[in-house]
């Protein structure tokens, strides 16, 4: 009653597949939200439009649609794969981007000030005072936006990349079994992302206890 | 009186369109205490942070220790004025004692076993020895804008700017910094402070100045500055604030 040839056929050739995506997504994606966001914090001249027209571009279309462009229009040598990474790094690039910008922009103007006051410049300042201050603010929502990009990589199935979702479908087709198949599919989601998730508090609390010391936070807030 | 350390000729700043200020020339001497007064939104603020250049200056010249400030040597020049706002603004993850080592030791590399000395010594000029090791958050108000003049201090520098060190704060807490003000004062520190507090300027500053409409109206000896103002506006000015 427990199905376990359905399990283990979704772990190797569904669940494996989906992991293989996420690392390689999450380290570029992240890479392109603080290398972006920092540069429109600075508002570069030529860049900073080019940049606001990416975000912007990307918050309009679903991804779904990005998949197929990827697929189908940018030469990533009809490989899924790729095209699967490249789509995943381009939507979640953009919410990262901004989320970043808008960490590095809420921090108070006062602690400019300050830093420049006791003789920091633009660099220094940014490196002993904003960006620790900045990160524990914009951890949350990072964390957030990468366990939808864990959710997301279902979305690949459409570009004939088989994954855990499209892996299901194959199974639910053959066997006939969908409540084992598509329960069994939902826990394997639902234990990276929470996964995730408590890495990420672990770290977001460690961070905030190493540099805000261990009273209770709420002065950034 | 001693040598001039900072001079300004025909300050000029604007935002857009309006002028704040004014064709402001001005000359600060070396152990001298300037306390500058005016109404909200005369430009004394904007005026004292020229002087560091956290706000760039549209025309005019600024001289320190007799050479031309200019845009680029404002860095150098900052590490010999130290600055304390209104709001504090200390920085939040650092502990009280990091916030005043942090530039001394990685910006201006000078021996940390040194600065730490010098840096508790001030600590406990402030009565703050035993709350070094706190973060801003766990300090009020008094004690955080005491930590802000130890940080300024820490620098070792020449002249201090207060811009209105007290306002922020409640009532019980504005004795114990103007107290270390009057101390630094009395040791000789040099120091332009905009403030109201009249009864501090009275007792410490050399020199009072009214400033309204972007410019300085009246700088004169404290008995002078109370009993002889020339201005109208000056005398209204006091008689507002000099409630009995």
């Amino acid at each position: 009653m427990w199905h376990w040839n359905i399990l283990k056929i979704l772990f190797v050739k569904g669940f494996l597949p989906t992991v293989k995506l996420v690392p390689i997504a999450l380290v570029l994606a992240l890479s392109v939200g603080i290398v972006g966001g920092s540069l429109r914090v600075l508002r570069v001249p030529l860049l900073n439009p080019i940049l606001g027209l990416y975000a912007y571009v990307m918050r309009g279309i679903p991804t779904i649609l990005l998949m197929f462009i990827c697929y189908f229009v940018v030469p990533t040598g009809s490989n899924p794969m790729n095209a699967a990474i490249l789509a995943l790094v381009l939507s979640n690039g953009a919410y990262m981007m901004e989320i970043v910008r808008g960490g590095l922009e809420a921090i108070d103007r006062g602690q400019h000030e300050a830093a420049k006051a006791v003789a920091m410049n633009f660099w220094q300042s940014l490196r002993y005072i904003i960006l620790p201050q900045a990160v524990l603010l914009v951890l949350p929502a990072l964390v957030g936006q990468l366990v939808l990009l864990v959710k997301v990589t279902a979305l690949a199935s459409v570009i004939g990349y088989v994954e855990l979702t499209k892996m299901a479908l194959n199974l639910n087709g053959a066997t006939m079994a969908p409540l084992p198949i598509f329960f069994y599919s939902g826990c394997f989601y639902f234990v990276v992302c929470h996964f995730l998730k408590w890495v990420a508090d672990r770290c977001e609390r460690v961070t905030k206890e190493r540099i805000m010391g261990k009273a209770p936070i709420h002065v950034l807030a | 009186m001693a040598d001039v350390i900072l001079s300004v000729e025909h300050l000029v700043k604007r935002f857009g369109t309006l002028t704040v200020l004014d064709q402001v020339s001005f000359e600060l001497h070396r152990q001298e205490v300037v306390v500058i007064c005016g109404p909200s939104g005369s430009g004394k603020s904007t005026f004292i942070r020229c002087l560091n250049g956290l706000e760039a200056s549209d025309a005019g010249t600024i001289r320190f220790n007799g050479s031309i400030v200019t845009r680029k040597t404002f860095h150098d020049v900052r590490q010999h004025i130290g600055m304390v706002f209104q709001a504090f603004n200390l920085f939040p993850h650092l502990t009280a004692i990091e916030n005043a080592t942090i530039s001394p030791i990685k910006i201006l590399r000078r021996p940390k076993a040194e600065v730490m000395r010098e840096v508790t010594a001030l600590f406990e000029m402030v009565g703050l020895a035993d709350k070094m090791h706190s973060h801003p958050h766990q300090l009020s108000g008094g004690q955080q804008q005491r930590v802000a003049i130890v940080r300024a201090l820490a620098l070792k520098p020449d002249v201090m700017l207060f811009d209105e060190p007290t306002s922020a704060l409640d009532p019980e807490m504005i004795k114990s910094v103007l107290d270390v003000m009057r101390d630094l004062a009395k040791k000789g520190m040099t120091m332009i402070v905009v403030s109201h507090e009249m009864g501090f300027a009275k007792e410490v500053a050399d020199r009072i100045a009214f400033f309204s409409q972007g410019n300085f109206r009246e700088i004169k000896e404290p008995r002078q500055f109370f009993e002889n103002a020339e201005h109208e506006d000056t005398r209204r000015f006091l008689g507002q604030i000099l409630h009995p």
